[in-house]
């Protein structure tokens, strides 16, 4: 290997450093795969290894991609995409031989420091980018001014960085946002889907060992108190005999202007869970713009989330009739629960409920029945089959939340009081530093709601009958928020929460800063509130392609190429022969200079390099040459190959 | 002019100022590019001899003066005094009227008499009481300089400086060359030997010759880099000027021509270079005088242009 390999070294770090960020997400062998061929560059500076040929090269890109498509398949996302990036990088080291092609690898570098966006945007992620751009710029650096000391590219990538964050923070601000991004980058890793369509005994028990968040959740108020903490997600109004499932297509209403007292505002950020149903605190009356309200009260994004969610909705926490419009105050019909299916529970529910006429008391009798008979609450409940509520009341008796939801719901229809199953979650840990709640996965919940002639919809928690400190106690044991101060927390928990609640502030602002927020920034500049958006969208664009053509200008002008000129090149290829052979010639030696050293060291060589000198001097220094003398200085110089061991 | 020649005359002065080959050649170098020299050394050095051998090797006329602080202008000039018998004013010519002029201890001298031989230096004419008087071709100024007493002395300021075209040091001869200095019978001898190699019009044709030599674009660009580099490094509080850019450029000339080239090479520039441009230039640090060895190391970084 040639001393130019030692160049690869700074560009190896940077794009090592770019590609970590994606570590967790790159299949195993990927890894091993940067590791060896990478190793195997670094290793070759010593040892001397030969570079791969081309033809070794293009069968490793070509195993590479084969690997991937194993890996991957017809999966073809930003996994498989970043997966490419980091095989083609691993390889990319074999041909940096030339100047030009470590120049491209640099600068394809910042472009995967980008690619990290699409893993998260938390403040590690952007702190970790910034720390990845300073190591590419001192690798830039250092490929340009290879000679000189590592402190002094670090000193001046360092000094660059400082010299762009003004720039960068005033293009964040100002460089014109879309309405909706310009195309959409499904967050890679948000395959995990949050709630399930299906209600169904087991469906949300799953979720019951699952930690990680949800959403979380800030209060524009005081915080509500703990017994409202639900989460309305999804309304299960259809029962097919063994599951309860959403409306096929949501309808929407119009709700009336909320005017009464108990509004509760909050602000979600929300995971990525690919579906379009968006929680709320029960139950919401106004949504964020881009969303509706279905007839099941619940908020319905015009769009998947598949990127972290950013919203602000307002509950009404004690809902009364006077929240209902006037479809609604009208009694529904019974959901239909089917002719023939769980036929013990139906004697069941119309024995229990025989003679009485009231609905509230046919409600209480029916809740009774899990009180009584030795329900328990466990969040592993035995699987059931056929007949899920049968199974549930009267062999089992276990049961999560779902069970008891979806059997009591099953039972009021039976007896023709109507009742729906709410999907969600219930409680919320508290950031004692951040002031929010973090809502997780196993939080998750499911509730029974009645319609009540006099009251409307009212929510009705089953399992609360059988396990009461559910409502004080998070399924995993964290308490929700009430009554907790940081002291009772370990070090460890009280460093988690901070650590979170500093990053939480952050991607607020971060990815809260969209189009609507660079709107209102513009409106408290003075900007907006006489032009329209559009103006000031055309205005900036005008601005920053102004900025642009500046500096697309002076780059042009910057790296003109340089007039080819023959000579010099030819020149230039006799001093680099020499050089092989360790007769290097100094930038501010003369070719005289240059000639009476090749004769000193290497006499044998005198006469060729003295005739190409010659030659070279005529040209470049005579007041005339004859004309074919550059032609035959280039034969010369060509046939030029001095031999490493002095010849006789 | 042949290198042999060039060569035959450093032999011959070398035989009167020995060990000083190399001063020699800048000496003729200089004369042969129509500048003028300034010596900077202790007396006794071989200053006066280095003059005198230069002037007779080329057939030139010799004169020297030892510059004092009451010398006046027209002491080096010449003026016109009444002639009793014609009655009229005839011009006394100066010292200055000659071919090689040796101004010894130039800076005793105060800046009004210093001035007026700088003056004659650079237009080679002299004017007295309103009438030009030229002076004869080829005229070539040797001036002293004594770095080191400082008492009652005007140095020459930069600006002046300027107009020599070389500064040199003659130093103190090795051991070898002193011992003969030490066992001959003093300079006066060998100097009454030496025949002249050749008249007037003979270091007029080398002159003319050296004005014919070529400068190629690629050296324009090397000295140009130079320049720049003195401007913009740093190293000096001023850069060269462009005057000191032709000063360079005519002293590479007769290098090339002194060594039987037509054209300039690099190596020209960079010998002539130290000579040509250590007393135009002060440190940006300490604001001190730039040693011609420095200069020279500058020299490696500066790239020569393929």
């Amino acid at each position: 290997m040639n001393r130019d390999n030692v160049q690869a070294v700074p560009v190896i770090v940077a794009l090592a450093a770019a590609i970590a960020p994606h570590t967790p997400a790159l299949p195993g062998w990927v890894i091993v795969w940067c590791v060896v061929m990478w190793g195997y560059v670094l290793a070759g500076l010593k040892t001397g290894w030969p570079t791969p040929g081309p033809i070794l090269r293009h069968v490793l890109a070509l195993a590479g991609i084969i690997g991937l498509l194993i890996t991957f398949r017809i999966r073809i996302d930003a996994d498989a995409f970043v997966g490419l990036m980091a095989v083609m990088a691993a390889i990319k080291p074999f041909e940096m031989a030339t100047h030009r092609h470590r120049m491209i690898t640099v600068l394809l570098t910042y472009f995967i420091i980008i690619t990290s966006l699409f893993r998260s945007e938390s403040l590690w992620i952007v702190l970790y980018m910034f720390f990845s751009v300073f190591i590419t710029t001192a690798a830039l650096v250092r490929i340009n001014h290879p000679g000189g000391r590592y402190r002094s590219s670090i000193t001046l990538s360092g000094r660059i960085l400082a010299q762009a964050i003004p720039l960068m923070i005033l293009l964040f601000l100002l460089f014109p946002r879309l309405q909706h991004g310009l195309f959409t980058m499904e967050a890679p890793g948000a395959g995990k889907s949050g709630f399930s369509e299906i209600l169904a005994p087991g469906s949300i028990s799953r979720m019951a060992t699952d930690q990680s968040p949800a959403f979380r959740v800030a209060f524009d108020g005081p915080f509500p108190p703990t017994d409202a903490l639900y989460w309305r997600g999804i309304v299960f109004d259809t029962f097919n005999g063994t599951q309860w499932h959403p409306a096929k297509t949501p309808s929407f209403i119009v709700p009336d202007q909320a005017d009464s007292a108990d509004l509760v505002s909050h602000t979600i950020i929300l995971e990525p869970h690919k579906s379009r149903w968006l929680f709320a605190l029960d139950r919401p009356v106004i949504g964020p713009p881009g969303t509706d309200i279905t007839t099941g009260r619940t908020l319905y994004s015009r769009h998947r989330v598949t990127r972290k969610k950013t919203y602000q909705a307002v509950s009404r926490i004690n809902p009364s009739q006077t929240d209902l419009t006037k479809t609604e105050v009208q009694s529904p019909d019974p959901v239909f629960t089917g002719h023939d299916n769980n036929p013990e529970a139906r004697l069941l529910a119309r024995s229990l409920t025989r003679d009485i006429p009231d609905v509230s008391k046919k409600i209480q009798r029916i809740l009774t029945y899990f009180t009584d008979n030795n329900f328990t609450y466990t969040l592993t409940p035995p699987r059931t089959e056929t007949h899920p509520v049968d199974a549930f009341l009267f062999e089992t008796r276990q049961g999560y939340c779902e069970h008891y939801a979806g059997a009591l719901a099953f039972l009021l229809n039976v007896v023709d009081v109507p009742a729906r199953v709410v999907g969600g979650y219930l409680g919320g840990e508290r950031n004692p530093y951040g002031n929010y709640l973090t809502v997780r996965q196993s939080f998750a919940h499911a509730w029974v709601e009645v319609f009540l002639p006099d009251r409307g919809w009212t929510r009705i928690d089953p399992t609360l009958a059988v396990s009461p400190g559910r409502l004080a106690r998070n399924p995993d044991g964290s308490f929700s928020y009430s009554g907790d101060s940081p002291a009772v927390f370990s070090v460890f928990k009280k460093m988690t929460f901070m650590l979170e609640a500093v990053n939480i502030t952050w991607e607020a602002w971060f990815t809260g800063y969209s189009f609507s927020g660079q709107k209102a920034l513009l409106r408290q500049l003075g900007f907006g509130t006489s032009w329209g958006s559009g103006a000031v969208s055309i205005l900036l664009l005008t601005l920053s392609g102004l900025v642009m053509a500046v500096f697309f200008w002076f780059f042009l002008h910057r790296f003109e190429p340089k007039q080819k000129d023959p000579v010099a090149e030819a020149y230039a290829l006799f001093c680099k022969r020499l050089e092989h052979i360790g007769l290097v010639r100094n930038p501010g030696q003369g070719p005289m200079d240059f000639l009476a050293m090749i004769k000193k060291n290497r006499p044998d060589l005198g006469q060729k390099a003295g005739a190409i000198t010659d030659m070279y001097i005529q040209i470049r220094f005579h007041r005339t040459c004859p004309d074919n003398m550059t032609r035959q200085l280039i034969t010369h110089i060509r046939q030029f190959k001095p031999s490493r061991r002095a010849g006789t | 002019m042949m290198t042999q020649e060039f060569e035959k005359i450093v032999q011959q002065v070398g035989t009167v100022v020995l060990g000083k080959e190399p001063q020699i050649r800048l000496a003729l170098a200089c004369i042969f590019a129509r500048g003028h020299l300034l010596i900077e050394d202790l007396p006794g050095i071989g200053k006066t001899t280095l003059a005198k051998v230069l002037a007779r090797c080329m057939g030139l006329k010799f004169q020297r003066m030892q510059f004092t602080s009451d010398l006046l202008p027209g002491d080096i000039l010449g003026m016109s005094v009444f002639d009793q018998h014609a009655a009229t004013f005839t011009f006394h010519p100066g010292p200055i009227f000659t071919q090689v002029f040796l101004a010894d201890e130039i800076n005793r001298a105060t800046p009004k008499s210093q001035s007026a031989l700088l003056e004659a230096m650079e237009e080679e004419q002299v004017t007295i009481e309103g009438e030009t008087r030229p002076l004869e071709a080829p005229f070539f100024v040797i001036a002293t300089q004594n770095p080191l007493e400082q008492a009652g002395t005007f140095p020459l300021p930069e600006s002046q400086m300027d107009r020599f075209l070389m500064r040199i040091h003659l130093g103190y001869p090795d051991r070898k060359a002193e011992k003969n200095i030490l066992k001959g019978t003093g300079a006066e001898p060998a100097l009454a030997a030496i025949k002249p190699f050749m008249d007037t019009t003979g270091v007029l044709q080398i002159q003319a010759q050296v004005e014919q030599v070529h400068v190629s674009d690629t050296f324009l660009a090397y000295l140009q880099d130079i320049l720049e580099f003195t401007r913009t490094s740093g190293t000096f509080q001023f850069g060269l000027s462009p005057r000191a850019g032709l000063s360079l450029s005519r002293a590479a000339r007769a290098w090339a021509c002194l060594h039987g080239r037509d054209h300039t090479l690099p190596e020209d520039l960079q010998q002539m270079l130290p000579w040509v441009a250590c007393h135009r230039l002060r440190s940006s640090t300490d604001l001190g005088q730039f040693s011609p060895d420095r200069l020279k190391d500058l020299l490696k970084i500066i790239p020569v242009p393929v």
